[in-house]
């Protein structure tokens, strides 16, 4: 369940990139959603989650990003940010995408501002909160869809998850 | 004593803290390196997932050429016209290229010239994934090492240059985009001014207005706006005679020495599907 989650994600990723326009506002993040879905799956066993999104982390570096360890070690860093709020949070649908907001928007920021630093691009607000808004609507209605996909599964299936 | 060693403990951690920070700096500085070359298990990976992608995307991909096809079937009458008018021109155009590289392939011969500056061959290629963060810009294409491509190959559309091969590994390339405002990526270029040549640097893209920046031209030259920007051919990269764009501004420098031209392409970034790759014929 885990695997199937984050690997249609990882691959829809990409498909959808060769057909939405970098200026779109549906950019698409959905590895990134599947972090915060998969999470209640993994019972508080944090180390194995955080093993577990370390690897995917590297993936995305590898096949999407070109800069290797970078994403590593902001999926870490999201990590820690979804565990401690599903810690203090319960896991409902609107804590979920309250969790998703603050990973796109932690994403793109963190992201922008490394891009700014090593990458000779110029600092432009507008342009990074066009980016986050353009990056919410896409993944946040995925966020809804994977939620109920996965409650449905779970509960089919008789999956523990975390409440 | 305790103090004196207290104090040197202090200043050891923060030389060792500065050197920590340096190091990260590198390291990070190092990762966003574009012309960073993949290595073995970076290349395995991503044709292996790349491939894996192109399996479950042909459905995707199939269904949006069908719904293409169909829009294009609406006015095929009026296409169909057009297209037999440009036939005819295309003919002579045809023979007269023909006649042409008869020409400088004989007057290669005679001076004993192994090169000349507009020799390259294509190589068409599809895109298969844009840069999932948008400033990087960058394109990934599906032609590799095994289709001969190597880094710093020129890749156009039938606009104009879009950019060069950054990356390679055997079954795809990364295309930087020349919108990247790469510091690298300086290209000489020609203006067509009437019936003389004026030659420049295509020097950078200015993000607020949707232009690049031509400098390295004097001020006592009057260039025309809507003038065809192209490649020189000098250098190693980029083959003679590319289009790059229009002229559609002139100003001055700060000092009032020379001139910097606003340059727009035709060119639209956010919808390029297929490519061509220009291999240059160089022989030594």
């Amino acid at each position: 369940m885990i695997i199937v989650l984050s690997i249609v994600s990882f691959i829809l990723d990409g498909i959808l990139l060769r057909y939405i326009s970098p200026n779109s506002i549906f950019l698409p993040l959905l590895t990134i959603i599947s972090l915060v879905i998969i999470f209640p799956y993994f019972n508080n066993n944090h180390y194995r989650y955080f093993k577990y999104i370390a690897i995917l982390g590297l993936l995305y570096d590898i096949v999407y990003s070109n800069t290797i360890f970078f994403n590593f070690f902001i999926f870490i860093l999201i990590g820690f940010i979804i565990d401690f709020l599903f810690y203090i949070l319960s896991n409902r649908l609107s804590i979920t995408l309250l969790i998703s907001f603050i990973s796109i928007v932690l994403y793109r920021m963190i992201l922008y501002l490394f891009s700014v630093i090593f990458n000779n691009v110029d600092y432009n607000h507008i342009f990074l909160i066009k980016n986050i808004y353009s990056s919410l609507i896409l993944n946040l209605l995925y966020c809804i869809i994977l939620y109920f996909i996965s409650l449905y599964y779970s509960k089919k299936h008789k999956i523990l998850r975390t409440k | 004593m305790y103090k004196r060693r207290k104090k040197i403990n202090k200043k050891k951690i923060g030389i060792i803290i500065f050197i920590i920070i340096a190091i990260i700096f590198g390291l990070i500085a190092n990762i966003f390196n574009t012309e960073r070359n993949l290595t073995v298990f970076e290349k395995a990976i991503k044709d292996s997932v790349i491939s894996i992608e192109k399996i479950i995307g042909y459905p995707v991909n199939f269904i949006s050429k069908k719904i293409i096809e169909n829009k294009d079937k609406d006015d095929l009458y009026e296409k169909y016209k057009n297209v037999l008018l440009e036939n005819e021109t295309l003919k002579n155009t045809k023979n007269q290229n023909e006649e042409l590289k008869k020409q400088i392939n004989e007057l290669k011969a005679l001076l004993n010239i192994n090169n000349i500056l507009s020799d390259y061959t294509y190589l068409n290629a599809t895109v298969i994934s844009r840069d999932l963060n948008n400033w990087n810009n960058t394109i990934t294409i599906d032609k590799g090492e095994s289709s001969g491509v190597t880094i710093d190959m020129p890749v156009v559309i039938n606009e104009g240059l879009i950019g060069k091969v950054v990356k390679t590994s055997s079954f795809t390339s990364t295309v930087r985009l020349l919108k990247a405002n790469n510091t690298n990526d300086k290209i000489s270029v020609k203006i067509k001014n009437g019936n003389e040549y004026i030659y420049g640097i295509l020097n950078g893209y200015d993000d607020s207005n949707n232009t690049y920046i031509i400098e390295g031209i004097t001020q006592n030259v009057d260039v025309q706006l809507n003038s065809i920007v192209t490649t020189t051919g000098i250098g190693d990269i980029y083959p003679s005679g590319i289009v790059i764009g229009k002229i559609v501004g002139v100003s001055t420098d700060n000092f009032d020495l020379a001139n910097i031209l606003q340059m727009k392409s035709d060119v639209n970034f956010d919808n390029i599907n297929y490519v061509t790759i220009l291999k240059r014929n160089i022989t030594k």
